[in-house]
C-alpha cells in the first residue's frame, strides 16, 4: 500500500475513535448547560466569533458622540434588558447569566474591553449564536443609536460606582411576585414582625 | 443544518473538559447568630441554622453604608442573597436590618 493511502487509512481510523469516544461519552454524560466551557472551546469560539464577524466591522465608529446623555440612555436600557442576565454591574452573576452555556461573561474585564466599539455594536445587533445572546438588533435608526448607547455604557462597566448601581436596581424589571418579596424583605429588615430569637451556634470548626 | 454541525463539532472539542457547576440563588432571612470575617451563621424566620460563606465579594450593606461582616452584632436582622457552590452557600449580599432587640 503507498504511503498516501496509508496516512488517509489512519487519518479515518482515528476519526472513527474520536466520534466513538465522543458518542460514548455523550451518551454517558449527557450535555449540561452547568458545564463550563474549557480553554479550548472558549478559544475556538472567540476564533470562530472573530472570523465570523464581516470586514470592516470591528473598525465602525459610533456615530451617536460620546456625551452624559447618551452614557445615561445606555445605562437605562443596559438595566432594563441585559442585567437580567449580565448583571448591572456587567458581571453575569445572576441567576440567569450564571445558567446560560457559556455562562455570560464578566464584560468588566479585558475580553470584552479589549473588543472594539464595531465588535461590541456587531454582537449586540446580531448576537452570537449557540450562546444566549439574541440579536436584539431591529434594522430602525432608534435600535441602531441604541446599540451604540449600550456600547458606551459597556465602557463604563469598569467604573461604575455604587449610586449609579442603585439607579440601575430601581429599573430592573420586576415581576409581581419579586416586588412583594422586595416589599416583604424591606419590612423585615425594618424591624417589623417577630424576628427568631439568636440561640448558641449549632456548629463548632475544630477547633479548641 | 450547519448550526448542528458546528455544536457538534463544539461538543466533541469540549467533552473532556466539560465540569459541573452549580449556582442557585437563595435568599436567607432571620437574626444573625455569630458574624465573623469569612462566615456568618443566621438563625432563619423558619427556625434553622444556617451557615453561610463570605468572600471577598461579599457586600455587606446596612441601608446605604458598606460594613463589614464581623461588625454585624448578634441578634441583628438580616438578609443573605447567597448562591450555592459545591454544596456550600457563598453570600453575595448581605442586608443588615434593625440594630438587635434591647433584651
Amino acid at each position: 500500500m503507498k504511503t498516501t493511502g496509508r496516512v488517509a487509512l489512519a487519518l479515518v481510523a482515528l476519526g472513527l475513535v474520536l466520534a466513538l469516544g465522543s458518542y460514548l461519552f455523550l451518551r454517558g454524560h449527557g450535555f449540561s448547560s452547568r458545564a463550563e466551557p474549557g480553554e479550548l472551546e472558549t478559544f475556538l469560539a472567540r476564533a470562530v466569533r472573530r472570523l465570523a464577524t464581516p470586514m470592516g466591522v470591528r473598525d465602525l465608529k459610533s456615530p451617536v458622540p460620546a456625551s452624559a446623555g447618551a452614557l445615561r440612555l445606555g445605562l437605562e436600557h443596559f438595566a432594563d434588558h441585559c442585567a437580567m442576565c449580565h448583571a448591572n454591574d456587567g458581571s453575569g452573576n445572576t441567576e440567569m447569566g450564571r445558567g446560560l452555556y457559556p455562562k455570560a461573561p464578566d464584560m468588566r474585564l479585558e475580553a470584552t474591553q479589549s473588543l472594539t466599539d464595531g465588535d461590541l455594536y456587531y454582537i449586540i445587533e446580531n448576537g452570537v449564536p449557540l450562546t444566549g445572546m439574541p440579536a436584539w438588533g431591529t434594522a430602525t435608526p432608534d435600535g441602531e443609536a441604541a446599540s451604540w448607547h449600550l456600547v458606551q455604557f459597556i465602557r463604563r462597566l469598569p467604573e461604575l460606582t455604587e449610586t449609579e448601581l442603585k439607579e440601575m436596581e430601581a429599573m430592573n424589571p420586576k415581576s409581581a411576585e419579586e416586588w412583594n418579596r422586595e416589599q416583604e424583605i424591606r419590612r423585615f429588615l425594618e424591624g417589623e414582625g417577630e424576628a427568631p430569637k439568636p440561640g448558641a451556634p449549632e456548629h463548632n470548626h475544630g477547633g479548641s | 443544518m450547519k448550526e448542528t454541525l458546528f455544536a457538534l463539532l463544539l461538543a466533541i472539542a469540549i467533552a473532556p473538559v466539560a465540569r459541573a457547576h452549580e449556582g442557585h440563588e437563595h435568599k436567607v432571612m432571620g437574626t444573625v447568630t455569630m458574624a465573623a470575617v469569612d462566615h456568618v451563621m443566621v438563625k432563619t424566620t423558619e427556625d434553622k441554622e444556617v451557615t453561610i460563606q463570605v468572600t471577598k465579594d461579599t457586600k455587606v450593606m446596612k441601608g446605604e453604608v458598606a460594613m463589614k461582616t464581623e461588625d454585624i452584632d448578634a441578634g441583628t436582622r438580616v438578609v443573605v442573597t447567597a448562591v450555592t457552590e459545591k454544596d456550600q452557600l457563598k453570600a453575595k449580599l448581605i442586608q443588615v436590618g434593625a440594630d438587635p432587640d434591647p433584651k
